[in-house]
């Protein structure tokens, strides 16, 4: 997949999951999402330290979209290799649809326009997007019932078999 | 509004506003402190670059100048002024020389100055730039935070900004915080993610930090902030380094065996002023924060969101000494400030000990300047300038803080208290400066360079003689600053506005600063010629110390006579009682909202210390004046019964003249004491206003009765005659109906039953 291309899945895919456990995040997401593409690194390290002429207090805010963003990315990276597997192509342009494809928001598009899909996860793939989303969260130090919920968000964003 | 907030004692909060704020006077501390210690440390550069070239010249000029002053001869204790003259005319000799390397020296250590400022200047005009661009600010927009950007023009508005700022968002900073930055012209204010997610969040909380971050603007602490950082990073890179630098190769290299003492006394000495100036810079970072809080209170209500962000921070680690190097203060401090402002109408004892510090840190050097620039005929004016300079400098910043304090203390209904404390503070600040001055290690070296029992000597004078000065000062300050303070409640009755009351601290401080400039300046100048006398000169003192009356009876006469003494006792007791005009139609002052931080239909009314007593004053005057002319009209004619061969000599007419001007004298302070033991408040003012009054009667008398027994007059004479009897009668009737008032109050101070 083409870095942009990613970018534009993670994010499109990444705000959704920001609507259902950080609603509050919402509004700014782009703003987020803009800044964490220009250095994911520096967006995960970012503290909530307040400065030495600044207001003084640490009235920090754990943000949840960097995490977010992150976590959705590795899910992505996981179902692009499923595709390249599964589909016997190299085109890249293709792959990117059929990635996308893979989230059922996309995927309706393609079903209403009679497009050739690419086979949805199976429930062990599932199982393993879910293993990976969580294990990602609990690296990046989220509280595991916000990691639960966004690992199953992400699931529940993906078309399966059953 | 929570508990706390209402458990304040007073129903309304005063508005600080209305007096000049700490961070001014913090800010200029701490330039000060920073030019006076950069003076020195370009001063040392020059003599660590062109010390051949210097030492040349002066070699030349030392050996072109009259012979040397090797100490009192026989017969200079007879007449200490001529050997003193003798040295000055040597000294002034050898200066006179030495002018065009002196031209040289002083251009090259302004050029030092203008660099430090032209640094601090430049830092402070690219702080911006660097920030947002090392802290990846982006323009806040409509597309990044939507509705944030109306919602912040709203806040402008309420904050009632004259020019809105630009809003930059840091996405990279997660805490709920902001910070107001800029230069002027172009003011910022950055908004961080995290503080972006509250507007949607928890709008209360959004809108208390950002009327935080404007309330900085609106107290237009922003460029003082600013330049304080952009000042202590230039100090440490342009002046500290470049001299650490110095002093190792000084040490390396100097093979002077006195090198380690020196570099050592050096070091010392810059670390403490390194201090002085990082902790008079947390100290304007932290009282801008407090005064932003209170200003951001007054729109977001003592109770609002602000006052319960603040309430959730737990105290920061650490104790006392710890508190002072944070850039933040306490939460604590500033819940408190919110619920409660009168803490910041009181300036600190440490506060006037700081002011003390950087004006002795200022004045050695600023008269070493002067000294360079002035012709050598006028240097010792250049003393006297320097100390006519910093002393009203050091009044207004304390005088201030007792204004403020009375203003306070009479809204709620006390007596004003601690005037004296921030005295003794300032005085203490002043003798700790003395010794602290990086100038003090140069003299210091130089009386260690003289081996020898006389320079032993010499030192233990210089000693007993600073320590006499200390105390002299310590007792002064600490009555100045009562008077100043006593000054404040007799005419903060009078005010109505606010402009009022900012014309009345100014007069009132313009009227402290001339008479500060009068004594504070001298006893300042009496201290750098102390400390800063060559060997010589010490053994000069000696040999005054030798004749302590001649030294003793040129003092005072040169005191009595003087027109700055006949203005300072004067303008001791006008100011203060001259609130008295007028007062009629205020008994009681009434004023409104700008009094108060919040609004409030509720009157503020100043707590009455006392009457004025002037119609006692000029009776009690006018009587003993008039007792005096009765008592020296019997004395005329006794005078008269005398022989003409025994009363025309010099002698006995000198005697005649002293007599009546020390009855003249005796009978005003009588006159002083009475008042003082019978008036209340302002006692000792009211007696110095009799004193005035009885000695303007006993001066006409005498001038009077001369002529109708047959004398004459002339200006010259009609002044010595005024200047001795009201001078001395003040100088006499001060202390003395001081101790008498001090004494009537602790007699009639209520007791516990």
């Amino acid at each position: 997949m083409s870095d942009l291309v990613e970018y534009q899945l993670v994010a499109e895919v990444a705000r959704d999951q920001v609507d259902q456990i950080a609603p509050q995040e919402a509004p700014i997401f782009p703003l987020l999402s803009e800044a964490y593409f220009q250095d994911p690194d520096k967006m995960l390290e970012a503290q909530g330290k307040d400065e030495m002429l600044g207001f003084g207090l640490e009235v920090g805010a754990v943000l949840l979209t960097p995490v977010v963003i992150t976590v959705t990315k590795e899910v992505v990276e996981f179902v692009a290799g499923v595709v390249m597997t599964s589909v016997q192509t190299q085109s890249s342009g293709l792959i990117n649809e059929f990635v996308k494809k893979m989230f059922t928001k996309f995927r309706r598009e393609g079903e209403e326009r009679g497009e050739k899909l690419p086979p949805p996860l199976t429930r062990e793939q599932i199982r393993r997007v879910r293993e990976i989303a969580l294990e990602k969260a609990r690296q990046l130090e989220l509280a595991p019932n916000q990691a639960g919920l966004l690992a199953d968000s992400l699931v529940g964003s993906l078309a399966t078999t059953a | 509004m929570t508990s706390d907030a209402h458990s304040s004692p007073h129903q309304t909060r005063l508005n600080p506003f209305v007096f000049p704020s700490d961070t001014d006077l913090r800010f200029v501390l701490l330039v000060v402190s920073v030019l006076g210690s950069s003076l020195f440390v370009y001063n040392w550069l020059y003599h660590d670059f062109f010390a051949s070239q210097f030492v040349d010249a002066l070699r030349r000029c030392m050996v072109s100048s009259p012979a040397d002053y090797h100490g009192p001869e026989a017969g200079a204790a007879a007449d200490p002024f001529a050997a003193f003259n003798q040295t000055a005319a040597q000294h002034q000799a050898i200066e006179r020389c030495i002018e065009p390397v002196e031209r040289a020296q002083f251009l090259w250590i302004i050029c030092g100055v203008v660099l430090i400022l032209a640094v601090a200047s430049m830092i402070y005009w690219a702080i911006p730039l660097l920030k947002i661009r090392r802290d990846n600010l982006v323009p806040l927009t409509e597309e990044r935070a939507p509705g944030v950007g109306a919602y912040l023009a709203e806040l402008c508005h309420e904050a009632s900004l004259s020019q809105s700022p630009t809003f930059l968002v840091n996405p990279l900073n997660h805490s709920a915080s902001g910070v107001a930055f800029g230069r002027r012209g172009r003011r910022y204010v950055v908004l961080n993610v995290g503080l972006l997610v509250k507007f949607y969040a928890d709008r209360p909380a959004f809108r208390a930090v950002v009327l935080h971050e404007l309330a900085h603007l609106r107290n237009a602490d922003v460029d003082k902030t600013y330049f304080s950082v952009a000042v202590g990073i230039t100090f440490a890179i342009v002046a500290l380094g470049p001299l650490a630098v110095s002093l190792i190769h000084y040490l390396i290299s100097a093979g002077d065996p006195r090198g380690p003492s020196f570099v050592f006394g050096m070091t010392w000495r810059v670390l403490a002023l390194a201090a002085l100036v990082y902790l008079t810079l947390a100290a304007v970072l932290r009282i801008r924060e407090v005064y932003a809080d209170v200003r951001a209170s007054a729109w977001d209500g003592p109770s609002g969101a602000l006052w319960r962000a603040l309430s959730t921070q737990r105290r920061p680690d650490g104790g006392r000494w710890r508190a002072l190097r944070r850039f933040h203060p306490d939460p604590d401090q500033r819940r408190r400030a919110i619920s409660e402002t009168d803490g910041l109408f009181r300036l600190g004892f440490w506060d006037a000990f700081a002011t003390g510090v950087t004006t002795m840190v200022a004045v050695p050097m600023l008269d070493f300047m002067l000294g360079l620039l002035l012709p050598s005929r006028l240097e010792l004016w250049g003393s006297m300038v320097t100390a006519l300079l910093v002393a009203p400098l050091a009044v207004g910043v304390v005088g201030l803080g007792a204004w403020r304090g009375a203003f306070v203390a009479l809204a709620r209904g006390e007596a004003p208290r601690g005037a004296g404390r921030l005295g003794l503070g300032l005085g203490l600040g002043i003798v700790g400066g003395a010794a602290l001055s990086l100038d003090a290690v140069i003299t210091g070296l130089s009386l260690e360079g003289e081996a020898g029992t006389s320079s032993m000597k010499s030192t233990t004078a210089s000693l007993a003689f600073s320590i006499v000065l200390a105390a002299v000062l310590l007792i002064c300050l600490f009555y100045f600053l009562r008077w100043i303070s006593a000054g404040a409640s007799a005419w903060l009755e009078r005010i109505t506005t606010r402009r009022s009351l900012r014309l009345l601290v100014l007069l009132g401080l313009i009227t402290a600063g001339l008479i500060s400039t009068v004594w504070l300046g001298a006893l300042l100048w009496i201290f750098l010629v102390a400390s800063t006398l060559p060997l010589e000169s010490l053994a000069v003192l000696t040999t005054l110390a030798a004749a302590p009356l001649t030294a003793i009876i040129a003092l005072a006469n040169y005191l009595l006579q003087s027109p700055l003494t006949f203005a300072l006792f004067v303008g001791l007791w006008m100011f203060p009682l001259a609130a008295r005009l007028g007062r009629g139609r205020t008994a009681s002052v009434s004023v409104t909202n700008w009094a108060f931080l919040d609004p409030s239909t509720q009157p503020l009314t100043l707590r009455r210390q006392g009457r004025f007593r002037l119609s006692q004053g000029l009776i009690a005057g006018m009587v003993g004046g008039l007792a005096f002319c009765v008592l020296l009209l019997i004395a005329r004619f006794w005078w008269h019964s005398i022989p003409e061969t025994v009363r025309s000599s010099d002698q006995a007419r000198i005697s005649f003249f002293l007599g009546q001007v020390v009855l003249a004298v005796l009978l005003q302070v009588s006159t002083a004491i009475v008042v003082a033991a019978r008036v209340r408040w302002l006692g000792v003012l009211h007696s110095l206003f009799a004193a005035f009054v009885a000695g303007c009667v006993m001066a006409v008398g005498i001038l009077g009765l001369n002529l109708a027994f047959g004398g004459t007059i002339d200006p010259s004479f009609a002044w010595t005659t005024f200047a001795l009897v009201l001078n001395g009668g003040a100088l006499l009737s001060l202390p003395l109906s001081g101790g008498v008032f001090a004494m009537g109050s602790w007699v009639r101070r209520p007791r516990p039953k």
